[in-house]
């Protein structure tokens, strides 16, 4: 693993981001309006600030530029795709125990409404 | 994609040329594309800006401050003495800032408080813009929520019928969710006095559209709604902290509304506001479907509606459904439903759309003060610049690089700007805070200081800070230092004179424009205030009234109450007359009715006219001086007789008698198959401008009292002095004849009528202040300029006096200096006003958005302002010593 990487602090865009990249290779609108829909629009991230992180992400080794393309039908050969480095896997699986765990933590204490309410 | 999209995609796509040029180089393309598709996806042109720009100002400071730590790091060392005893870093230069601005303590304060000012006014708009503009709603998924409304023949779109409302409800795919509101008011009792408090009876259906949550307790249930008999309340929640301390524990409770109890079943959020009068303020109880006088009812127009719009679907599309089910109605229900429709209103446009016009005026007003501000503090920085170019020049010889002075430069006009933005927000805390205690407008409740206005506070900030602290001074750095250490001599020089001058007259024009606007506002009002109503207005002391109905159960009860209370009145001393009607002019409230003329056929598929509908009693237009114009006034044996009688206004006679005379005629307040009797038109009275008074007069008809009567009426008492000073003696009267009748809405007719101005004098109000504000700015910038000059041209000065020129002479030179700043910046301010009047055009009335009288008064009065500003430098130009002068050199 290479040591001499820029400190990343995590946050819920760069969380968002990898998250999103999870499934697979996307271009950044794609990776914009992903966030959006399953945040319900509750993070919306602007042209600067998604680039702003994807170079962020990019730099800590995260995700790279992806050169597998799409299917050619889908694909619009001016766009960048990116996938997670197999680092950016790691550190998004264990972002995601330690919210997994604060949840528990959350719904041990009955912080959590059940979903889904009838009024 | 309309023009303004492709004008805001360029925008932006122009400004990311701010970026760093490492990130733009990396992401330029892709940007421009994600760009793109954000421009073409995002619906609502206002959000997209606000998104855009939100997203610019995050993005371009945080890569320009990453780039420049880096900058900064690389760096060589230090051989500056100051920072380099102390490690030379950041932290340093930020001590180093402070001690000079400590000990300058004179132009710290002055520079820091004119920016306050500006960024002030600016972060407090903002936050009024942000949350009644740009921020969404506070319900679930506001964009989908709707105003439904009914419209007949092309009358107003208004309220509907509730077996209309039902039908329409039914239509799921069109509308997924739909609620009724019926306003109502109530008499309630309990502790403390009688009050009469507003009462919303809604379906419960209301809350879950809303997406509303109590505060304690529950909403209303469905089955609340389905049938009568639920006695049951929710307190707004304003009247629950007014009136129950705000106590949780009066979910349970029982309170009596018009002699019934009602129990308390939860408490509704401050955010439930459907722009109602006093929403905050009232009782939501459920209407039940089940009421067999609404259940088939599709004549009365008493319910206001609300719908949710299924997903997927616009309001479009929904309005050519309703269009569709509309017709459907008509088919099915010929005799009332012709030519009937109904459409659906974007609730966030219905509920906020008035205030946009002026609110975006107004950021364009506090945009120009933080400019006029900025300029002073330019000035500011100059001056001061100036005294320390030797320092400067000292430091620059023994070694520091220029970055290294321009970053300190940089450092000292940020501290200044944030201590002018630190300053700013406390005055925009202050002022929102009086703002709500004015109590203007309850939608001023709702704002805040949030995150996002502090955001843009802190950007403001920064760019004020760099764009007229920094920039000066890195002018300034471009100069020879060497040149300033040999001569020994400060001043600038004529660069720094010019861009000075140019600050002055753009100060000038600036502020120019915002008096022309204020000027015409101004103009406006007194033309309204001078609109011709049709009634007198002065000396009317006015309230409403309300007999409950267990102690007036019939007309004559009634009628004897307020005759009583009349004869009672009329009789205290001061009183000329007093009178009692359904209701005020100006007061807001009207019902309206169809009117049938007997024997006259409609044509098939129309329904008869309709027309506005009051009840008074004998003396009501003698006592406003509406004159008869023909038949005669109602009489007191009119009422006694208790005679179906008729006045209608003259336009309704113009309207529904062309060519006739309509005293005699026999008409009805109704459908012709109304079981309704027939009335007998008596006469007919000059218009009055009951609904406003720019409205055009509609036609309207007068009852008297006796056949028709209610409970709850207006009285108006006509007194020759101070009419508030006689309110005590009436209130008296009233208690004395019944202590359990509430009177409310105290006031004066004057005031009825200043009301129905109130947002154009309170938008003057804030013009006017603002542009005294600039007034100030811009005087003391002229007055700041011109004294510099003078100090600066002090030898020049005294070497004219030595060689004969007299003080006069001086003056007039340093007089006509001033002069041509201010000339100058007059003619640009005539300009710009002219260009941007289309921007307050909206807001005027009865003058040109361009008039030559007001933009002319308006110059002339800056001018001599501005030459009274130049005068004191000017006169002290003219005491200059010839001899000190030359002994200095």
């Amino acid at each position: 693993m290479p040591t001499a990487k820029p400190d990343l602090r995590m946050t819920p865009t760069y969380f968002h981001i990898l998250l999103s990249l999870a499934d697979g290779d996307a271009h950044g609108y794609a990776i914009m309006r992903e966030v959006e829909a399953r945040t319900d629009g509750s993070l919306v991230l602007g042209p600067g600030s998604l680039y702003w992180a994807i170079g962020r992400l990019e730099k800590a080794g995260l995700i790279v530029e992806s050169d597998r393309r799409p299917k050619a039908e889908d694909d619009d050969e001016r766009r960048r795709y990116y996938r997670l480095t197999r680092e950016g896997r790691s550190v998004l699986e264990r972002e995601s125990q330690v919210l997994a765990g604060i949840v528990e933590h959350a719904r041990a204490r009955k912080l959590l409404k059940p979903q889904g309410r009838t009024p | 994609m309309s023009r303004a999209r492709v004008a805001t995609e360029r925008l932006f796509l122009a400004l990311t040329c701010l970026y760093p040029g490492e990130f733009r180089r990396h992401f330029g393309d892709q940007l421009a594309l994600v760009l793109r598709d954000t421009v073409a996806a995002t619906a609502a042109l206002p959000r997209l800006w606000w998104r855009l720009t939100r997203d610019f100002v995050l993005t371009a400071s945080r890569a320009w401050l990453t780039a420049a730590a880096g900058l900064f790091r690389r760096e060589r060392p230090m051989t500056d003495s100051t920072s380099a005893s102390s490690g030379g870093g950041w932290g340093a230069d930020v001590r180093y800032g402070l001690r000079g601005l400590r000990r300058s303590p004179g132009f710290s304060a002055a520079a820091a408080l004119t920016l306050a000012l500006g960024l002030g006014a600016n972060m407090a708009l903002f936050a009024l813009v942000h949350t009644l503009i740009l921020s969404p709603l506070p319900y679930r998924e506001p964009e989908a929520l709707t105003v439904l409304r009914g419209q007949q023949q092309r009358s107003d779109w208004g309220q509907i019928a509730f077996a209309d409302f039902q039908d329409l409800a039914g239509h799921t795919d069109v509308l997924s969710q739909a609620a009724i509101v019926f306003l109502d008011q109530g008499t309630l009792l309990g502790d403390g006095p009688v009050a009469r408090v507003p009462i919303r009876y809604v379906t419960p259906e209301l809350f879950p559209m809303l997406g509303t949550e109590p505060v304690v307790g529950r909403t209303l249930l469905p089955e609340e709604g389905s049938q009568a008999g639920y006695h049951v309340a929710l307190l707004a929640y304003g009247l629950w902290h007014s009136r129950f301390g705000g106590d949780p524990g009066v979910v349970g409770q029982t309170i009596t509304v018009d002699g019934e109890s009602f129990s308390v079943v939860g408490v509704l959020p401050p955010t439930v506001d459907l722009g109602f009068p006093e929403d905050g303020a009232a009782l939501w109880m459920p209407w039940p479907a089940d009421l067999p006088r609404f259940v088939e009812n599709r004549t009365f127009f008493g319910f206001w509606g609300l719908a949710r719009l299924a997903p997927g679907v616009t309001i479009e599309k929904a309005n050519s459904a309703l269009a569709t089910i509309g017709r459907q109605l008509e088919a099915a229900y010929p005799a009332t439903n012709a030519n009937r429709t109904f459409a659906v209103f974007s609730l966030d446009e219905t509920l906020r759309g008035d205030l946009r016009p002026a609110l975006w005026l107004l950021l364009g007003v506090v945009g120009f003060i933080l400019l006029i501000a900025g300029a002073n503090t330019a000035n500011l920085m100059l001056t001061r610049l100036v005294s320390r170019e030797r320092e400067l020049a000292v430091r620059t010889a023994l070694g520091a690089g220029r970055l290294r002075i321009m970053r300190q430069l940089v450092i000292e006009s940020l501290l200044i700007a944030g201590i002018g933005g630190g300053l700013g927000l406390g005055l925009a805390a202050g002022a929102l805070a009086l703002l709500r205690a004015a109590g203007w407008d309850p939608r001023f409740t709702h704002v805040t200081l949030d995150p996002q206005v502090l955001l843009f506070g802190a950007a403001l900030t920064l760019v004020t800070g760099v764009l007229f602290g920094a920039a000066p001074a890195v002018i300034m750095t471009r100069r020879d230092p060497v040149r300033a250490l040999r001569t020994g001599r400060t001043g600038g020089g004529k660069a720094t004179l010019r861009l000075r001058g140019a600050l002055v007259i753009g100060q000038v024009g600036l502020a120019l424009m915002l008096l022309i606007g204020t000027g015409l506002l101004l103009v406006s009002l007194r033309r309204v205030l001078h609109v011709d109503a049709g009634f007198d207005r002065s000396g009317f002391l006015t309230m409403r009234l309300s007999a409950p109905n267990d102690r007036y159960p019939d007309a004559p009860s009634t009628i004897a109450f307020y005759r009583n209370l009349l004869d009672r009145v009329s009789h205290l001393p001061g009183v000329g007359a007093a009178g009692v009607s359904s209701t005020l002019p100006l007061e807001g409230r009207y019902s309206s009715s169809w009117f049938t003329i007997q024997g006259r056929a409609l044509p098939p598929g129309e329904v008869p006219p309709s027309t506005g509908y009051q009840q008074v009693f004998p003396g009501w237009f003698r006592l406003l001086g509406v004159p008869i114009v023909a038949g005669r006034d109602f009489t007191e044996a009119d009422v006694d007789e208790r005679r179906h009688l008729t006045i209608i206004n003259q336009t309704a006679a113009d309207a529904f008698f062309p060519g006739e005379n309509p005293v005699g005629k026999m008409i009805k307040l109704g459908p012709p198959d109304d079981s309704e009797p027939w009335h007998e038109i008596i006469g007919v009275v000059a218009d009055v401008r009951t609904r406003g008074l720019l409205e055009e007069s509609r036609p309207e008809s007068y009852d008297v009292v006796g056949a028709h009567w209610g409970r709850t009426r207006a009285l108006a008492v006509k007194t020759s002095g101070d009419p508030s000073a006689l309110a005590p003696a009436v209130l008296a009267a009233v208690h004395d004849l019944d202590p359990e009748v509430p009177a409310y809405n105290v006031g004066t007719l004057e005031e009825l009528v200043r009301q129905t101005v109130a947002d154009r004098e309170r938008l003057l109000q804030l013009v006017a202040g603002f542009s005294l504000l600039a007034l100030l700015l811009a005087g003391v910038g002229i007055y700041g300029v011109m004294a510099y000059s003078v100090s600066q041209r002090h030898r020049e000065l005294g070497i004219r006096m030595a060689l004969g020129g007299t003080p006069a002479d001086v003056l007039t030179l340093v007089l006509s200096q001033g002069g041509r700043l201010v000339a100058v910046g007059v003619v640009l301010g005539l300009a710009g006003a002219a260009l941007l009047s289309r921007f307050i055009a909206s807001q005027l009335f009865g003058v040109s958005p361009v008039d030559p009288t007001t933009y002319a008064l308006v110059a002339l009065a800056l001018g001599a302002f501005g030459i009274v500003a130049c005068l004191v430098p000017a006169h002290r130009a003219g005491r200059v010593d010839p001899v000190t002068v030359m002994r200095e050199e």
